[in-house]
């Protein structure tokens, strides 16, 4: 691998230090404007790393672990991916020897029990106990569920798994599916990273797959983007679930929908800004008859983050349940549903609604598509 | 000066929290978004309301510790920068704001940036007068402070003219109210004004009241390409001759344009220059004003003109203009900005001299000018901050700014004096043959700050 301050010098080089970044950036408010806590504040940091002023310490390493929602990469005036220019900072700290405590604990739980969680796989397994029947072993499309829909929505997992099989017919799940490791990439341990994603790559092959649609948008990166960071190239066709119910509407597949509901859809940040995925979802849920979909005051690039991703949660539970309840002040009124495709977002805004005691369902994209089908028919 | 003790007595009266220690907290809060001014705090302090400003400005008078205000750190000229140590006092959670619908008044507390404001106000129908490009950084106190103005200016000026009142923190931790929130008032010398462009180094601005104004009923943009500099300079010297008063009126060079389609293939025309103007005023008004704009530049050659009057539509021949500075920072690793004012008859001459002194450095200089009240900024596009490009950047730069003073300008429109443009105000004051007008400025500047802990080595030595 290449030497990643390196890497930094271009990123760093070319931020202009504007600070435009500052003003969309869910951590950067969370800390009561810290400038440090911020994406200027960050890239100074990495700046600083560079020119040997600042040596790799856990503060620091702290400061490189907002949420990666990359609000501040559309407003970088240089063009800059900036949470790129994050990513490979936490690399070299963690390559210097400098893991957080709670990332150290995340970290294990991915190597030895195979889910951040630190839960055992029979819990990983169990949203199976609720299907109609047993998932086949061995497919060509494989539903990867990963652990965050796994253990914290299993009813997202089960809608999923049905509505695929309904739709698909033959649809089977890796036997003791492995976490994707989306977060030693994101903890910037690349090579336990590397080891781990080649034996997603291998578990998926061995139950037959080609196809390999996710209900998490880290999922869908981890194989599709992360996987070719650290030089790993596979043939596997990854799919976030909306994209391949797109793709299945394209085709005429997809059934007759309905449902009767004003909803309102949040754009994960894995999804949207770092995917470009924002149409798909909307034409699916376009597509159920009954429903009246209410753009939130912020959507698509532009979205607020809800606080669940890039490792910041576990470091800053607090900061991360106030961006939460933040992204609540842009929903539209009287809807009924807060629809997102995201788990992680689904279990954030969810406690967030609980916190502030709104009446709104938060529900993933595939329960409601899975609703309205069953509906219809 | 003890800075220990100092510090020590900060956290008591303030809480841990507030005051910022580390070295990296020290190290990012060295920098501003100016290019190559940079410096070390001794420590940074967070704070969160008037009192906690006077407890800081209580204790740095005491030890005679350098206090160095900051709101969003976006000044271009090294303003916010802490050349000489001392503490950083950031008051970006101070951001409470009120609007007075019915006097027209909004209140702000000087951490609240220009945006957060303005949307407040749009609330209730109104607008903040005073449009920076920078809005969603730059704060309430850091515009005062370095009188900062927009697109608007030709119109609303910039925010002195919107100040009505100020609340500011001596060194000692007086607490001064200058000025009244109301539209008039006689009250001898004017020292809310004098706050405005003071660059924090008379007192801590912690509120501000401003005058509102109301949004417009509707909206029309209008943007013409010309095939000459002369006839778009033309063109804007008949827009005001005829009495017509546009919300915002842009003017874009050849270079800008350039750079503008090869980054974001908007289709824009090879063109000498472009002009774009906003008009505003009752429904049923807007075709006829945009159609006079219109008559008046293709009597002036324009050869496109390109009329907006839906929201999308306006957003996207806005483009034009608001995707200049991003255009350049994706050609370019570095950007100087430049800030100048000449009288509007002037504007022809200075783009041409651009253009030469653009050729005299080789270096790309882009120019782009809110054309309504002579202020011009240019972008300097270079690969490196250091060595003999940089040389060529900054000399390019400063001789910009003296051919300005030369036509009848000013080196300074709205960006400030700082560290980069201190020798460049003394040139400007000697220029007019007024050197004793820095000397007021030095008298004036001990009246306020004895000690000289405000903001040290900024505007002047
Ligand atoms: C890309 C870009 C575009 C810009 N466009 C514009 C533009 O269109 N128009 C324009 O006018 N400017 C523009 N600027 C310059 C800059 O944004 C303005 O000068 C802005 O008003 C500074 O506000 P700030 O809060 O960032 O101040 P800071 O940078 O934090 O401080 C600026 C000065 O004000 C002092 N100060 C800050 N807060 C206080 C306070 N509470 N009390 C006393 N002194 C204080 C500081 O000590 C310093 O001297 C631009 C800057 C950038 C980077």
């Amino acid at each position: 691998m290449v030497d990643p301050l390196n890497d930094l010098r271009k990123y760093v080089d070319s931020c202009k230090k504007c600070g435009f970044c500052k003003a969309v950036c869910p951590v950067f408010r969370s800390s009561g404007y810290i400038e440090t806590a911020g994406p200027r504040g960050r890239m100074l940091l990495l700046q600083g790393l560079l020119e040997g002023a600042l040596k790799p310490n856990n503060y620091l390493s702290r400061r490189l672990h907002c949420t990666l929602c990359g609000y501040c990469s559309i407003k970088c005036v240089s063009g800059l991916e900036l949470t790129e220019a994050y990513l490979i900072g936490r690399h070299y700290l963690l390559s210097n020897g400098v893991v957080l405590p709670g990332i150290k604990d995340l970290i294990s739980n991915v190597v030895s029990l195979g889910n951040p969680y630190g839960v055992g796989s029979g819990i990983k397994s169990m949203w199976i106990d609720f299907l109609e029947e047993r998932p086949a072993k061995e497919s060509k499309v494989i539903y990867f569920a990963g652990c965050t829909t796994a253990i914290r929505r299993p009813e997202s997992a089960v809608a999923a798994y049905s509505l695929l099989k309904s739709i698909v017919g033959e649809v089977a799940i890796v036997e003791d599916e492995p976490c994707c490791h989306s977060p030693l990439y994101l903890a910037g341990d690349w090579s336990r990273f590397k080891e781990g994603v080649l034996k997603v790559i291998k578990s998926i092959k061995n139950a037959g797959g080609s196809v390999v649609v996710t209900t998490c948008p880290a999922c869908t990166r981890s194989l599709r983007e992360y996987a070719r960071n650290v030089g790993v190239e596979h043939d596997l066709s990854v799919y976030h679930i909306v994209e391949y119910l797109r793709e299945l509407l394209n085709q005429g597949r997809l059934p007759n929908l309905e449902l009767e509901a004003t909803i309102t859809y949040h754009d994960p940040c894995e999804l949207g800004r770092h995917m470009g995925i924002v149409r798909e979802p909307r034409e699916l849920l376009n597509r159920i008859r009954g429903i009246k979909l209410v753009e939130m005051k912020a959507s698509g690039l532009e979205s607020n983050c809800c606080g669940g991703g890039g490792l910041y949660l576990p470091l800053d539970p607090e900061g991360s349940m106030s961006i939460a309840i933040n992204r609540l002040n842009d929903l539209p009124d009287g809807v009924k549903y807060l629809v997102t495709a995201c788990p992680s977002c689904e279990v954030q805004l969810s406690r967030a609604v609980q916190t502030v005691n709104l009446d709104i369902e938060v529900v993933d994209i595939s329960e409601i598509v899975w609703r309205s089908l069953s509906r219809s028919n | 000066m003890n800075i220990n003790l100092a510090i020590d007595r900060l956290r008591e009266l303030l809480g841990e929290e507030k005051v910022l220690t580390a070295p990296e907290d020290l190290y990012v809060y060295g920098y501003d978004s100016s290019i190559v001014y940079t410096g070390r705090p001794w420590a940074v302090i967070r704070a969160t309301s008037t009192d906690d400003v006077v407890h800081v400005l209580k204790v740095a008078d005491e030890y005679s510790i350098p206090i160095i205000p900051r709101g969003g750190g976006s000044s271009l000229t090294g303003s916010s920068v802490p050349v000489n140590g001392g503490i950083v006092l950031d008051l970006r959670s101070m951001n409470k704001i009120k609007v007075y619908v019915d006097d027209g008044v909004v209140e702000a507390e000087a951490g609240a940036t220009v945006d957060e404001v303005d949307r407040e106000c749009r609330k209730y129908g109104f607008m903040f007068p005073i449009d920076p490009a920078s809005a969603e950084v730059a704060t309430i106190g850091g515009t005062i402070a370095n009188d900062g103005g927009g697109m608007r200016g030709a119109r609303y000026g910039t925010m002195r003219h919107a100040l009505l009142a100020v609340e500011v923190v001596l060194p000692g931790g007086k607490v001064l109210q200058l000025g009244s929130p109301v539209y008039k008032q006689a009250l001898g010398y004017e020292l809310a004004q004098l706050i405005a462009g003071s660059e924090g180094t008379l007192g801590v601005i912690t509120r501000g009241w401003f005058k509102i104004v109301p949004l417009p009923e509707r909206l029309g943009r209008i943007l013409a390409f010309f095939n000459d500099v002369e006839d778009a300079a033309k063109a804007i010297f008949m827009i005001r001759r005829r009495g017509l008063n546009p919300l915002i009126l842009e003017f874009l060079d050849d270079i800008t344009l350039q750079a503008v389609e090869s980054v974001y293939k908007l289709g824009l025309p090879q063109a000498a220059a472009a002009v774009l103007a906003d008009v505003d005023g009752p429904h049923e008004s807007i075709e006829r004003l945009i159609n006079t704009f219109r008559n008046i530049f293709e009597e002036f050659r324009a050869f496109k003109v390109e009329v907006a009057l839906t929201p999308e539509e306006m957003n996207r021949i806005y483009m034009a203009r608001k995707a200049a500075y991003p255009a350049l920072s994706k050609l370019y690793p570095v950007v100087i900005i430049g800030d100048i004012c000449v009288p509007i008859s002037k504007l022809p001459q200075m783009v041409k001299a651009i253009k030469s002194i653009a050729s005299k450095y080789d270096v790309p200089i882009a120019a782009v000018g809110h054309a309504g009240d002579g202020n011009l900024h240019t972008f300097t596009g270079l690969n490196t901050a250091s060595g003999d490009e940089w040389d060529r950047g900054c000399k390019a730069n400063d001789e910009i700014s003296l051919i300005a003073l030369e036509l009848g300008g000013s080196v300074s429109a709205e960006h400030g004096i700082g560290i980069q443009k201190k020798y460049l105000l003394e040139k400007e004051i000697k220029y007019r043959g007024s050197e004793y007008a820095l000397e007021i400025m030095r008298q004036i500047k001990r009246i306020f700050d004895p000690k000289g802990i405000l903001n040290p080595g900024k505007l002047f030595d």
